[in-house]
């Protein structure tokens, strides 16, 4: 579903990431791990059209991602969340989903303005959607309350409402377990394993936490200065003597 | 080559003042982020209280002094008391705060000293025949004196930002606030000492300034020179501080040379140029000539 | 023109109405009315009162514009004097130099101003807040200075003087010479009702969120795939066009323009003040905030002529931030709040789940297919 090939992004003479290619397939949940510096966060940029890699291709469904502007990476499917909250604060959590439609419609300002109603409708539409999703992740509760000053946990949550609805066939999280509890990361790990089959979406996450990217994943990829050192299951990966080199620092 | 020599002096003092108000403007930016409306108008009000003192017989060296004094005060009290407990909010709430506080400035400086302007006593010889002759052009001591301030002052600035532990505090601080605070750097003082000494700068550019011609100090006598001095700082870039020195006294050049000869973009149509340079810089080059760019965080 | 997404907290809860309830909807009414009343009331005054309240509603109409940059989509734009200014020229010269009939040249000014609010808004694709805000400012400054330059179409220096035949009422009207101020007066009116629909339209639903998803957030706007260019662009256009607008009616109203006096900064930071004070992101904040920013220097003016003016509104600038950045819209809200409340409408289960996201999932069992609808506002 997504394919990554030969990805080498460069800053000055550093490559930061080096002809990193790997899949991930339709449903599966994909973590992304490797070291502090490793690359993950600069590939991750580069998946969301934020850096421009410097050589090698990334194809989504077949549809070439590198062709695509930033704001137009969600339209092809792929929504993502960020790794210390971008909630829209003045929003409630409701608008704040609604918001996370914005790339399925296709109701423009013109039409707003002189309030057009197939554009009304196709807006009251969307609004019921957002509800359904918040709804479906328990923040029924919160709907109407300011995103601004709610518990960090929800706020996690309501990003991933968020995300969900722009009705996304693969969803990208920036380190979600940052910044949560023990019991939290546990709950969450839940949470997008429950997504994953309730919108049935593919998910690639890009994650510190080793514990739950080895709970949840299908597959696991790890990165060590800018390339790729492992690829495969999550046990494997785990007893690959590359990957504990990497994490353990390496000695010889 | 006369007239260019009279061309190029009367450009240099100009770019002499845009230089020290740019530099006074990058020191802002660089530690709060914003551009601050409201320095011309600090400067315009410490101009003020020097010319008050200059009538009650205090010699105009002291009144420089008690002016720069004044300025900084000004400058680091409005860091701590308007701007920050406003700058968490938002880039939009802090512009209007300063934007307020520019029209309340100015409104005062009308309140306080009228609408007539009036003409600052200088520093150095002022007299119609103090000048010495450079390849058959006039250069006055008063503007060869502004010259040789602007340059101590710019060049002390650079010492103080380079060689000093303070310097390298604030230089710690305007790249990144968090860690400088961590590394156990006071950013609170920092910044207020930035905006003092920058309002310091700005009534030193001031009281040099406004001698230069009979009757210049007036409530409208600065803002025009900010819009030049942001657009100078603009195009330096505005995290540069060498870059807005340069550009201040390039664009004093040449806006000096133009309007002496090509008459008519010269005389009224100075800030339309200052807009349309904006535009085009931010345009072309969004950082400006030296600065760096600006890196997205995610 | 209630707004309806307010968050309802754990206070008491005073009266509640449902959101579309006949109850919501006579109070609409009701306020609606209230405000056609307080309309015609302010016609009746006498002509100096009517002067300064049509000064008020153009100020509104251009405080509306800035609204929507500003408030909404959060750039904050220096540079509304020029569009003003922009939009009295138009009528200005149309009027005075080719005879056209006032009214149109409205629709004219609505053009010219929103691709002139195009342009200058281009550099917001490339720069960011506060270099926005300088080419604003550069443009506010630069704008008299650029009709002076232009005087054989503008009048230069001397001013724009239209023809006072030229801008009487027409008979239809039944408004006589004497009494034409009336006639502007309703101009104004009708033309700032019609800016307040086109604002409210524009900024609910999926527009109104992408601007303020803009102003609150810009990565994770671009996120959930906002053209952050488009929206820019588009808005600052709008909102200087209908800022042109208000110029027209000005220039209508005045039949006399010189660029010196009445488009300076100085306009600008009055529309800003007006806004801050009526409310940013509110529909009816610029009525308020138009009010304002004629009325205190008119109460005011006694004490000192000009500058008190500008001390007064620089320092209320800085407060306002300071204890009521939501202005007096924004506190008026926070109090009804503690009277009347309105509750947001949930969907229904029923009609919530599209046939898109049921078409989605092709799981058949859904584990919550009742709804939980009504128990669910929990404003507890």
């Amino acid at each position: 579903m997504l394919a990554i090939d030969g990805v080498t992004v460069r800053f000055g003479g550093v490559k930061a990431v080096d002809n990193f290619s790997t899949q991930v397939r339709d449903g599966e949940i994909c973590g992304l791990i490797g070291p502090n510096g490793a690359g993950k966060t600069t590939l991750f940029n580069v998946i969301t059209r934020i850096l421009q890699p410097n050589a090698g291709t990334i194809t989504f469904d077949g549809a070439d991602l590198l062709s695509v502007r930033t704001h137009q990476v969600v339209r092809l499917g792929i929504s993502r969340t960020f790794q210390n909250l971008a909630l829209f604060p003045t929003m409630s959590v409701l608008e704040n989903t609604i918001a996370g439609t914005h790339s399925r419609s296709r109701v423009s300002l013109v039409q707003s303005a002189v309030c057009w109603p197939p554009a009304l409708r196709r807006d009251r539409e969307l609004r019921d959607e957002a509800y359904e999703i918040l709804r479906r992740l328990d923040l029924e509760d919160v709907a109407f309350v300011r995103a601004e000053g709610l518990p960090f946990g929800t706020l996690k949550r309501v990003e991933l409402a968020r995300a969900l609805a722009a009705k996304p066939r693969m969803l990208l999280l920036d380190e979600p377990a940052g910044g949560l509890t023990h019991g939290e990361v546990a709950e969450l790990g839940d949470l997008i394993k429950h997504i994953r089959e309730e919108f049935s979406l593919s998910v690639l996450l890009v994650e510190h936490h080793m514990g739950l990217v080895m709970s949840i994943t299908d597959h696991v990829v790890v990165m060590d200065n800018g390339e790729k050192i492992a690829d495969g299951l999550p046990d494997e990966v785990r007893d690959n003597p590359k990957v504990l080199d990497a994490y353990l620092g390496r000695s010889s | 080559m006369q007239l260019f020599l009279e061309y190029l002096f009367a450009g240099i003092s100009n770019g002499a003042i845009y230089a020290a108000l740019a530099l006074a403007l990058v020191m802002v930016f660089r530690g709060t982020g914003t551009i601050n409306f409201a320095q011309g108008e600090m400067a315009l009000f410490t101009t003020y209280i020097a010319w008050g003192l200059t009538t009650k017989n205090v010699p105009v060296v002291l009144c420089l002094l008690i002016a720069t004094a004044a300025g900084f005060v000004l400058g680091a009290v409005t860091e701590r008391v308007l701007i920050r407990p406003i700058e968490r909010k938002s880039l939009l709430a802090t512009l209007i705060v300063l934007l307020g506080l520019f029209l309340a400035l100015n409104s005062l400086d009308g309140i306080l000293w009228g609408n007539q302007n009036y003409t600052m006593p200088s520093l150095f010889p002022n007299a119609v025949s103090s000048f010495i002759t450079v390849g058959g052009a006039r250069l006055y001591w008063a503007n060869l004196g502004l010259w040789i301030v602007v340059a101590v002052l710019v060049g002390a600035m650079f010492q103080l930002f380079n060689h000093t532990r303070l310097g390298l505090h604030m230089r710690a601080t305007a790249s990144n606030r968090e860690s400088a605070s961590l590394s156990g750097i006071p950013v609170g003082r920092i910044l207020m000492l930035g905006w003092g000494f920058s309002a310091a700068i700005g009534a030193i550019a001031g009281v040099l300034l406004t001698p230069l011609s009979p009757d210049s100090l007036g409530v409208g006598e600065m803002f025009p020179i900010l819009i030049q001095a942001s657009a100078a700082a603009l195009f330096g870039g505005l995290d540069s501080p060498g870059g807005a020195v340069i550009a201040g006294l390039l664009m004093g050049v040449v806006e000096a040379l133009l309007s002496g000869y090509v008459p008519a973009i010269g005389g009224q149509l100075q800030e339309a140029i200052a807009f349309v340079a904006i535009v085009l810089v931010l345009l072309v080059r969004p950082q400006g000539l030296f600065g760096s760019k600006e890196v997205e965080r995610v | 023109m209630t707004m309806t997404s307010d968050s309802p907290s754990r206070a008491p809860l005073p009266l509640q109405i449902g959101q579309g309830s006949p109850v919501h909807r006579s109070l609409q009414v009701l306020g609606l009315a209230v405000l056609v009343a307080l309309a015609i009331l302010g016609s009746r005054t006498n002509s100096f009162q009517v002067g300064l309240l049509t000064q008020a509603l153009i100020y509104a109409i251009a405080i509306a514009g800035l609204n929507l940059v500003t408030g909404y989509t959060g750039m904050l734009s220096i540079g509304h004097s020029a569009f003003f200014g922009i939009g009295a020229y138009t009528t200005g010269i149309l009027v005075a130099q080719h005879n056209w009939n006032p009214l149109v040249t409205f629709i004219v000014s609505f053009l010219i101003c929103f691709i002139f609010g195009l342009i200058v808004g281009l550099p917001a694709l490339r720069i960011r807040g506060i270099n926005l805000a300088l080419v604003t400012l550069a443009l506010a400054v630069a704008f008299p200075e650029l009709i002076d330059r232009f005087p054989g179409l503008t009048g230069g220096t001397l001013g724009l003087n239209v023809n006072l035949t030229q801008l009487l009422p027409p008979h239809w009207t039944g408004i006589g010479i004497q009494n034409r101020f009336e006639y502007y007066y309703w101009i104004a009116a009708v033309v700032l009702a019609l800016v307040l629909v086109l604002c409210a339209n524009l900024t609910r639903g999926r527009s109104g969120l992408a601007m303020r998803a803009t102003r609150d957030r810009e990565t994770a706007a671009t996120a959930v795939g906002v053209n952050l260019a488009w929206i820019k662009v588009f808005t600052f256009g709008i909102s200087a066009a209908v800022t042109g607008v208000a110029g027209s009616v000005f220039a209508m109203y005045l039949g006399s323009l010189s660029a010196d006096s009445s488009f300076t900064l100085t306009l600008s930071i009055t529309l800003i003040t007006g806004l801050v004070i009526g409310g940013v992101a509110t529909i009816v904040g610029p009525i308020v905030g138009g009010l304002a920013v004629i009325y205190i220097p008119h109460w005011t003016e006694n004490l000192r002529q000009g500058q008190t003016e500008g001390l007064f509104f620089g320092t209320i600038l800085i407060i306002l931030m300071f204890v009521m950045p939501d202005g007096l819209m924004g506190l008026l809200k926070r109090l009804s709040r503690h009277v009347v409340r309105i509750k947001p409408r949930a969907p229904e289960v029923a009609m919530a789940v599209s046939e898109e996201l049921l078409a989605h999932r092709d799981r058949s069992a859904d584990p919550d297919p009742e709804g939980k609808g009504d128990t669910t506002l929990a404003v507890s």
